[in-house]
C-alpha cells in the first residue's frame, strides 16, 4: 500500500474513533490536561467548551463566543490585571471599543478601516499624554496601550468581513473573532469571521477530522515545549520550570543573546554565530508551541484553520521561510498592506509592483504594527526606550524587506513553467543562507525591553570580525 | 464538461502550484504570496480585470471557484 493512502487510512480510523462518544470524552479530557501548562486553571473552561461543542455542534459558535467573553472577563480581574485601576479602565476602553465597532460597522461608514486606525492612534496618543497624572497611573496607561493593538487588528478583520455582509449579520456567533481571548500581541489567529467560516466543520466527520488535528497539534506543542526546555538547558544552561531540578552536566557552550549584546568580544567568532543560530532555533520552537496550542484549540472547537508554523527550517528561500515561520502575521501584512499595494499599482511592471508591495508590507506594515505594540513602553514614561525599540525595528524591517525583495525578484526571473515541488529537506547551501539571514537580522528584532541601539550595531560588527574592542555595556533591562 | 476558459485557468494555476499539483482542500488552493500576485497579473492581462476597483481579498483568489466567480462578475 502506498505511504500516502496508508496515512489517509490511519487518519480516517482515528476520525472514526474521535466521532464516537468515548472518543469525544477522551478528547475533552486530553485537551484539559494538555492545556494546563499553557493556560493553568483556565484549561478547565476550555476543556468544557470543547466537550459541549463536540456534542452540541449547533451551539458551537455561541459556546466559543461565551468562552471568549468569560476569558476576557477573567483576565480583567484585579489579581490578573496586576495594576490598580486597570480593570475598570480596560473594561471601559475594551467594552466601548467593541460596542462602537458593532454599531459603527452596522452603519457602514466609508473609509472605515482608515477611521479605525486613526482612532486607535488617537487613543494611544491620548493615553500616553495622560499617563502619569493623578487619574491615570503609568502602569494603568501601559495596560491600556497594550489592549489597543489586541483589539485593532481583530477589529480590522471584522470591518472587512462586515462590509461584505448583508445589512443583518450574526454578531454573537462571530463575536469570538473580535475578542482577544487567546494569545498575545494582537495577531488574530484565524483572521476574521469569513476565514473561520471557510474552515468550520460542517458535519460529524469533518468535526472528528478537525479534532484529530487538534489533538495532534496539542501533543506537538507539548513535545516542542519539552524540546525547547532541553535546548535552553543544553545551549545556555537556562533551567526552565519544565526541567525541574535538572542541572546542565556541561558548561553552557554558547552565549545567550543577552550576553552577546553585553560582551560580544568575550566570545570566539564561532560562539557568536552559534549563539545567534541557537536563538533562531529557540524562537522557531517557541513560536511553534505557542501557535500549535492556539490553532489546536480552534481545531478542537471545530475550526480546522491552517497551522501558524509549518517547518520553517525546510524553507529553501527567504520568502518561503517568511511564509512558514509566522503564517498569521504574514497574512495580516498580506491582507492589509501587500495585496492592496499590489492591486493599486496595476500600471507598473510586475517586478516593480512586487517590490513596492513587499516594502509596503515588510517595512511599512511591520514597522507600524510594532510601533503600536511598543506603545506601553512610551506610556510607562520611557520615551528613550521607545525610540530605541522603534529605530531597531526600522532597521530590522528594512533588512527583512531587502531580503524578501531579492528573494521575490529571483523567483520572478525564473521561467514560467510547472514549479518543482519543494523538497522536504532543502540543500545545505540554501538552508545555511536562509538561516544565516534570519539569524543575523534577529539582532535587530531581539528583546521586548529597550536595548541601546549601539549594542546591536556593535554585535553586528563583531559578527564579521570588526570592532571587537567594545566599551562595557550600559545596563538595560532585558531577558 | 469544463469550458475552454476554465481549462486555461486551471492550466495556469497548475503552473503556479508546486509540482503542478493543485492541492484542493474543499475547493481551496494552497497558493503562496507570489502565486497570488501572479494570479492578479494574469487576470489583469487576460481579462482586463482591475482588482483595485473591486472588493476583492487575497482569500478570494485561493479557490478555482472564487477566481471563476470573479471573472464572471466582470463579464
Amino acid at each position: 500500500m502506498p505511504a500516502t493512502s496508508a496515512a489517509t487510512g490511519r487518519v480516517e480510523r482515528l476520525a472514526y474513533v474521535a466521532a464516537s462518544t468515548p472518543g469525544r470524552v477522551w478528547i475533552a479530557v486530553f485537551s484539559g490536561a494538555a492545556l494546563v501548562p499553557s493556560l493553568g486553571y483556565l484549561a478547565l473552561p476550555f476543556a468544557l467548551a470543547i466537550a459541549v461543542a463536540s456534542f452540541r455542534t449547533g451551539w458551537r459558535r455561541s459556546i466559543v463566543s461565551a468562552l471568549a467573553v468569560a476569558v476576557c472577563a477573567v483576565n480583567l480581574l484585579p489579581a490578573k490585571a496586576g495594576a490598580y485601576g486597570l480593570p475598570a479602565a480596560a473594561l471601559l476602553l475594551g467594552g466601548g471599543w467593541i460596542a462602537g465597532l458593532l454599531v459603527w460597522t452596522r452603519l457602514r461608514g466609508r473609509h472605515a478601516l482608515l477611521v479605525l486606525h486613526a482612532l486607535a492612534l488617537a487613543v494611544l496618543a491620548a493615553v500616553c499624554v495622560a499617563a502619569g497624572r493623578t487619574f491615570l497611573s503609568g502602569m494603568t496607561a501601559a495596560g491600556l496601550c497594550a489592549l489597543v493593538p489586541e483589539l485593532l487588528w481583530r477589529s480590522s478583520y471584522w470591518i472587512k468581513w462586515r462590509q461584505r455582509q448583508p445589512s443583518r449579520a450574526p454578531v454573537w456567533q462571530n463575536l469570538f473573532t473580535a475578542l482577544p481571548f487567546l494569545g498575545a500581541g494582537g495577531v488574530p489567529f484565524g483572521k476574521g469571521p469569513g476565514f473561520f467560516a471557510k474552515y468550520e466543520a460542517s458535519d460529524s466527520k469533518t468535526l472528528a477530522a478537525s479534532q484529530v488535528e487538534g489533538v495532534r497539534l496539542l501533543a506537538l506543542a507539548l513535545l516542542w515545549r519539552g524540546t525547547d526546555a532541553v535546548l535552553q538547558l543544553a545551549l545556555w544552561g537556562i533551567r526552565t520550570s519544565w526541567l525541574g531540578s535538572w542541572r546542565p552536566f556541561v558548561r553552557a557552550p554558547l552565549p545567550s543573546m543577552e550576553m552577546l549584546l553585553r560582551i560580544p568580544a568575550s566570545f570566539a567568532l564561532w560562539q557568536r554565530w552559534g549563539g545567534l543560530y541557537g536563538e533562531l532555533l529557540h524562537n522557531i520552537i517557541a513560536l511553534a508551541f505557542y501557535g500549535h496550542t492556539i490553532v489546536g484549540i480552534f481545531c478542537l472547537l471545530g475550526f480546522r484553520i491552517p497551522r501558524n508554523t509549518r517547518a520553517p527550517l525546510a524553507a529553501a528561500t527567504i520568502v518561503d521561510f517568511w511564509a512558514r515561520y509566522y503564517f498569521y502575521f504574514k497574512e495580516l501584512l498580506m491582507d492589509f498592506f501587500f495585496f492592496p499595494a499590489f492591486v493599486r499599482t496595476s500600471a507598473s511592471p510586475v517586478l516593480l509592483r512586487t517590490l513596492l508591495a513587499t516594502w509596503a508590507a515588510a517595512f511599512v506594515g511591520n514597522s507600524y504594527y510594532h510601533a503600536a505594540l511598543y506603545a506601553p513602553v512610551l506610556a510607562g514614561g520611557d520615551a528613550h526606550g521607545y525610540r530605541s525599540l522603534v529605530l531597531a525595528r526600522l532597521v530590522y524591517c528594512g533588512l527583512l524587506a531587502t531580503g524578501l525583495s531579492l528573494s521575490f525578484a529571483r523567483a520572478l526571473k525564473k521561467p514560467q513553467r510547472v514549479r518543482q515541488k519543494v523538497p522536504r529537506v532543502p540543500r545545505a547551501g540554501q538552508f545555511l543562507l536562509v538561516a544565516t539571514f534570519f539569524a543575523a537580522i534577529h539582532v535587530w528584532n531581539y528583546g521586548g525591553a529597550p536595548i541601546p541601539l549601539e549594542r546591536r550595531w556593535h554585535l553586528w560588527k563583531t559578527l564579521v570580525g570588526m570592532d571587537t574592542n567594545i566599551r562595557p555595556a550600559r545596563a538595560y533591562s532585558g531577558r | 464538461m469544463m469550458s475552454l476558459r476554465e481549462d486555461r485557468l486551471i492550466e495556469f494555476l497548475r503552473s503556479l502550484a508546486p509540482g503542478g499539483d493543485l492541492h484542493l482542500q474543499g475547493g481551496r488552493l494552497e497558493l503562496e504570496s507570489l502565486a497570488i500576485l501572479q494570479v492578479v497579473a494574469y487576470l489583469e492581462t487576460h481579462y482586463g480585470i482591475r482588482l483595485a476597483e473591486l472588493d476583492v481579498e487575497p482569500d478570494d483568489l485561493r479557490s478555482v471557484a472564487g477566481i471563476l466567480a470573479l471573472i464572471e462578475r466582470c463579464g
